[in-house]
Parts: structure tokens; C-alpha cells; sequence
């Protein structure tokens, strides 16, 4: 049982700001992701759960307790390390064990939590080994086994898949979902690859440039972005941005791209607010996923006003296999579109897009936040 | 290698100078062979040489009747100053000193570049940049002090008092092999042992020394190798029954009384440089070995 609260995060490096007031609540069996591109933060706020730096200002608590200034080894902590951080000379039992060891656990005792854990790795034949004659994925295991045999209140992992290959890391990413699933302990989960934190979180906090951009579940974050940076980073294939105004009638909301485009575009939005009302007129950012965009197709309903149809010209085709990226031009900028690969779409082709608007986002070009 | 050469494409034609090429190397490479093992040579026959057989035959000839009554006096009778006791008990007393100080300024040569490298403090490189012009200091330069040092401590004249100094002096260059040697050594290591509970000398004795044995071998040869040579700081800091084996040497050749007993002189030369050849000989393979690790991954 372990919760986490982090209030009013700061760290310093000298003059340099790397954390800016950072608050985060992590509920018991949480598995918290903290995700953003290298630099923003991610990896420091780690190490100060962890109690590895110091914090400048603020306070963290688990379960309640200010730890600020209780070592790492009693603060029911374990960490896997991107490296792995597996101690070379010793053996893969001994470097399970190490920490109980040291910790005054009975031999006995550490052999039959060695024997359980590496049971739920599979790396029993492995115990004996040196690190140095295991493969990546071994390694990876190992360090996990450190870290369960230790069976703490927080897990703590900071990019633990970054040195495999693609095919162990989606197998490794399974595992640490069952893994949580299984024990349902408090996790903190450090990546800079938003796939990682879509799969494997129950909440995901974005970071950027030692702020906190949104913190929510992975559905909120992919369809409610906070900003920009937000719906940017998060997706395997980004948001399209379209720049326009936004325009209204007595009902209705649209939004008119006149940027590259030779006559005006007037695209409709469906899921309105009227707090927008006072924005009519000013420069919005018209922000839109791939996957609301594709060809349209035999027996479609007609356009009734939830979507926005519109004919192009088609630039650049990438097949992926389970579906195909459509890339056009639109307000001057690249768009994508998710198709099938049954729509047979080729380069230089032109066709007819649908626009689904239902969940369509809005956003000031100036401070980037949501409408 | 000479295969490989040959076998290069587009050389088909100059085996011959491929050949040749080698010869002059080898004729090269053995005369300064020759040329270095000299001197060894000469002092080897002349050991096992009588002294009557020195004084009638010539410098570079060899023994006619192989005798070891030289070794056999330089070990255990030859006078050195007043006392006939040979080369043995100055063995000892180098082998007293150079023990301790190799194991202890090796031990905090490696507790200084662990500190150094994985606690950094404020000031850690300024600590380290002064501990280096150590490396730097001539011998000659602190034998006043370190004697006015050694007196106020009471370690003067004793054995105690050069161990120190030794360890002393090879502070800098402990300091330098290992943490040279730590500092390729990834920071995580010491972050998950923390979180395992470890403190610094359990990382230190579990994590880090285990991984340090090919820098261990080299500055245990290294400093092995200063310290048995070192002939200053034994003739400044002891006295007469304590000096070691390199002093005691000189004390054995210079004496101007009586005939001067060459193979004696020879064979006690022999015997002082032995360890330190031993060393080589047994740890060399390492040394080379742990010195170029070293380089690779610093």
C-alpha cells in the first residue's frame, strides 16, 4: 500500500531550472508515466522520488510522510535503471540478493525469494551466470528481479526498455503490465516514447521544459490534449495542426482556412463551446488526429454535418500494413489521413476526404492551450 | 602477419621484399636485443666467475669452472659496513617496507578515485588537479622537510618513517591509475547499490574493488617496482641495520677496503634486482593488459 504526492516540485542546478514546480497524486497501485522529450525533466523528478538528488523546494510524500530528507535505501523504494546497473563481478543471484543481504535477511529466506522471483522471470537457469554472459533481454530481467525480490511499496523504472530491440521491447512492455497487474503496486514509470505510456499507464503526466503539461488518464490525454505541445507529442503519427479563424453565425461555429488555399475553406465544428464566442474572429489552430481523416467510401451516409468532405489531391502514400497514411496539403501545411489499404489510394490520385468532426480540437496559436 | 602481408592482392610480385623487409627487421630488433642483454650477460658470467679467473681472463669470456661461492657470500657473509651478514637480513627490511606501503597507498589510491568519481563533492576536481603535481614533485625537493616531518613524529630513522613516506609519495599516482579507472565505471552502479542499502565502503568493497583487479595488478606492479628501487628516501630516512637491500648494495660495493671481488659485486646486483624482475616476469602480461584496458575505456 503506497501512495505518492509530490507538492510543489522544485530543482536546481546551479542557475539552471530543471524542475518548476511540479505536483503530482499518485493513488495506491497506480502505475504513474511520466513521459516527455529528453531534457524536460522526466528522469530528475525520478531520481528525487527515488532520493537520489535532493530537492531545491517542495515536499514528496509516500503514504503520507514527508521523505525529503530520508535516504533511498529506507524509503521502501526500487529502482530499475536503464542500464541495467547490474553488478558486474557478481552473479545473477547474488546480485538479486544483494540488497537483502545487506538489508540482514536470512540466507534461507533470500534463497527462496530468489527461487520465487526468478520462477515469475523465467531466469532460473540464469542464476548463476555473470551479467556479462547474458543477452539484453536477460539483463533487463534480472534488474527487474532486483528490483521485485525487494517487494517495496514503489517501483520506480527509468526507461527500462530504451536499450532493446523493437520486438524485446514490446514482449519486456507485456511483462511489466502483467507484472503491475498481477502484484498491483504503485509504479513510476519514466519513457520518452509515448507508445510506452499509452500502453502501460493508468495515468500519464506529460512533461516539458520542467513543467507538468497534463496530467490524466491515457484517454483523456489523447483526445482532451492541454495544449499543443500535449496533442503533438502524444500519438504515433502527430496531430495535424490547421491554421484558420475561427467564424460563427447565431448557431453554428466553423473554422475558415484561407492560408494556401486558393478559395477559403469553411470547416464546421460539431462538438462546441460557447465560452468560443468571444474568440470569433481571432487566429485558432484547427487540430485534428490522422485517424478522423480518410477516404470516403461507398455507402458513407451523406455529409450531415459531423463531417466535413473535402477533395484533394493525394502527395505521398505510406503503406504500414494494417494501414495506409494518406499525406495532402491543406491551409499550407502537410496532413495525414489513416486509410485502408483496400481504398487503394495512390500518389497523385485525387480523392475525396472525410473530415470526422467529433473530436476535432481547438487551440490558441498564441499560448497553445485548448479552447 | 608475414602471411597476411603476402597474401594481400596486388602485392603478388614482392614476396622476395616482403621477405627481405623482415630480415632487416629481425637482424634489427636482435641486435638491440643483443645490445641491451649485454651488459646482463657480463654480469651473470662474471658471478659465476672465481676472482682469480676475473683477474687473468678478459671481460666478455665465460666462466671456465662455474663457481657459486659469489652468490652464496653475497647472501649470507659479505660485509656491508661492519656487519658480515651478506644481502639477507636488507632483504628483509625492504621486504618490510615495500609490503606495507604497495598494499596501503595502493588500497587508498583506490578509496581516493572512488571518492573522487562516484561522490563527487565541490572541489573534487581541484582536489584531484593538486593531487597530481604529486606525480610532478622531484625526490630531492622534500627530503628536508619530510626528515623534519618524519623527526616531529618520532618515525625518523625507522622503517615506520619510510613506509610513510612511500605512501606519501604514491598517493598521486594511486590516486591517478584508479580514478582513471573509475571514472569509466557508469554512475547507475552506485545509484542502484544505494538503493540496495549499500553505503560507501560496502560499494566500495563489494562493487567497485571487484571490478578494479586489472588496475589493482598495474599499480601494485607499479608501485612494487617505485618503492624496492628507490634508493634515496632509503639512504635520508634509515639508518645503518634499516636501510634496504638498494642501499645496503652500495654500502657492499663501495667498500674501498681489501680486493675488489667483482663476481661478488655482480652476484649482489643480481640478487637486489631480482624481485622486481620476478614481478615483471610473473605480472607483466597483466600490466601491459590492464594499462591498455584502461586506455580503451578511459
Amino acid at each position: 500500500m503506497a501512495t505518492l504526492h509530490i507538492r510543489n516540485v522544485f530543482k536546481r542546478f546551479g542557475q539552471t531550472e530543471v524542475l518548476k514546480g511540479i505536483t503530482l497524486d499518485v493513488a495506491d497501485g497506480e502505475f504513474l508515466v511520466l513521459v516527455g522529450p529528453s531534457g524536460c525533466g522526466k528522469s530528475t523528478l525520478l531520481n528525487l522520488i527515488a532520493g537520489l538528488e535532493t530537492i531545491s523546494e517542495g515536499d514528496i510524500l509516500i503514504d503520507d510522510a514527508v521523505v525529503n530528507d530520508v535516504h533511498p535505501k529506507d524509503r521502501d523504494i526500487a529502482m530499475v535503471f536503464q542500464s541495467y546497473a547490474l553488478y558486474p563481478t557478481m552473479t545473477v543471484r547474488r546480485n538479486i540478493t544483494f540488497g537483502l543481504k545487506i538489508r540482514g535477511v536470512p540466507k534461507a529466506e533470500r534463497e527462496a525469494m530468489v527461487r520465487e522471483v526468478a520462477e515469475m522471470l523465467q531466469i532460473s537457469p540464469l542464476l548463476n551466470r555473470k551479467p556479462a554472459q547474458l543477452s539484453g533481454g536477460q539483463r533487463q530481467r534480472v534488474a527487474m528481479g532486483r528490483a521485485l525480490v525487494r517487494d517495496p511499496a514503489i517501483f520506480l523504472f527509468d526507461e527500462p526498455l530504451s536499450n532493446l530491440d523493437a520486438k524485446l521491447r514490446v514482449e519486456m512492455r507485456h511483462e511489466i503490465k502483467r507484472l503491475h497487474q498481477t502484484l498491483g503496486r504503485t509504479v513510476v514509470y519514466v519513457t520518452h516514447d509515448q507508445i510506452e505510456a499509452m500502453t502501460l499507464a493508468t495515468r500519464i503526466a506529460v512533461m516539458h521544459q520542467g513543467i507538468i503539461q497534463q496530467y490524466g488518464t491515457a484517454e483523456e490525454i489523447y483526445n482532451q490534449p492541454a495544449n499543443l505541445f500535449v496533442a503533438g507529442f502524444m500519438g504515433s503519427q502527430p496531430m495535424n495542426f490547421i491554421d484558420g479563424t475561427l467564424e460563427a453565425d447565431a448557431e453554428k461555429f466553423w473554422v475558415t482556412v484561407r492560408k494556401g488555399e486558393a478559395e477559403g475553406l469553411s470547416i464546421a465544428l460539431v462538438d462546441t463551446d460557447p465560452a468560443w464566442r468571444a474568440r470569433v474572429g481571432s487566429a485558432v489552430v484547427l487540430g485534428l488526429r490522422p485517424e478522423r481523416i480518410r477516404p470516403v467510401r461507398d455507402g458513407d451516409e451523406a455529409s450531415n454535418g459531423v463531417h466535413y468532405i473535402l477533395q484533394r489531391a493525394v502527395d505521398v502514400v505510406e503503406p504500414t500494413g494494417a494501414d495506409t497514411m494518406v499525406f495532402f496539403s491543406l491551409g499550407g501545411e502537410t496532413v495525414s489521413a489513416r486509410a485502408r489499404p483496400q481504398d487503394g489510394v495512390v500518389a497523385g490520385q485525387t480523392i475525396r476526404l472525410r473530415f470526422g468532426m467529433r473530436g476535432a480540437c481547438l487551440f490558441d496559436p498564441e499560448s497553445g492551450q485548448r479552447l | 602477419m608475414a602471411d597476411g602481408h603476402a597474401r594481400l592482392p596486388g602485392h603478388g610480385g614482392s614476396d622476395l621484399r616482403a621477405m627481405l623487409l623482415r630480415a632487416v627487421l629481425y637482424g634489427l630488433l636482435g641486435l638491440f636485443a643483443f645490445y641491451y642483454l649485454l651488459p646482463l650477460v657480463v654480469m651473470i658470467s662474471t658471478s659465476l666467475k672465481s676472482l682469480d679467473e676475473i683477474r687473468t681472463g678478459s671481460l666478455v669470456s665465460l666462466p671456465e669452472a662455474v663457481t657459486f661461492d659469489a652468490w652464496a657470500k653475497a647472501w649470507n657473509s659479505a660485509c656491508v659496513g661492519v656487519s658480515c651478514n651478506g644481502l639477507k637480513p636488507y632483504f628483509m627490511n625492504s621486504l618490510l617496507m615495500v609490503v606495507p606501503a604497495v598494499l596501503i597507498s595502493t588500497l587508498l589510491g583506490a578509496i581516493n578515485g572512488y571518492a573522487l568519481t562516484k561522490w563527487r563533492f565541490a572541489g573534487a576536481n581541484m582536489i584531484f588537479t593538486l593531487m597530481l603535481f604529486g606525480c610532478f614533485i622531484p625526490f630531492q625537493v622534500i627530503l628536508l622537510p619530510m626528515a623534519r616531518v618524519l623527526g616531529l613524529l618520532g618515525l625518523a630513522g625507522s622503517i615506520y618513517g619510510l613506509i610513510l613516506v612511500h605512501v606519501v609519495y604514491g598517493l598521486a599516482f594511486t590516486t591517478l591509475f584508479f580514478r582513471n579507472f573509475f571514472v569509466s565505471v557508469p554512475d547507475e552502479l552506485v545509484r542502484a547499490a544505494t538503493i540496495d542499502g549499500a553505503g560507501f565502503f560496502r560499494i566500495f568493497f563489494s562493487i567497485m574493488l571487484p571490478m578494479a583487479v586489472p588496475i589493482i595488478v598495474v599499480t601494485v606492479i607499479w608501485q612494487f617496482t617505485q618503492i624496492y628501487n628507490d634508493f634515496l628516501f632509503g639512504v635520508s630516512f634509515t639508518v645503518s641495520g634499516g636501510v634496504p637491500v638498494t642501499v645496503a648494495l652500495n654500502n657492499l660495493v663501495a667498500t674501498s677496503t681489501g680486493v675488489k671481488e667483482y663476481n661478488l659485486d655482480m652476484a649482489a646486483a643480481i640478487l637486489t634486482g631480482m624481485p622486481t624482475l620476478l614481478v615483471y616476469v610473473v605480472a607483466g602480461k597483466y600490466f601491459i593488459r590492464g594499462l591498455s584496458a584502461g586506455a580503451v575505456k578511459g
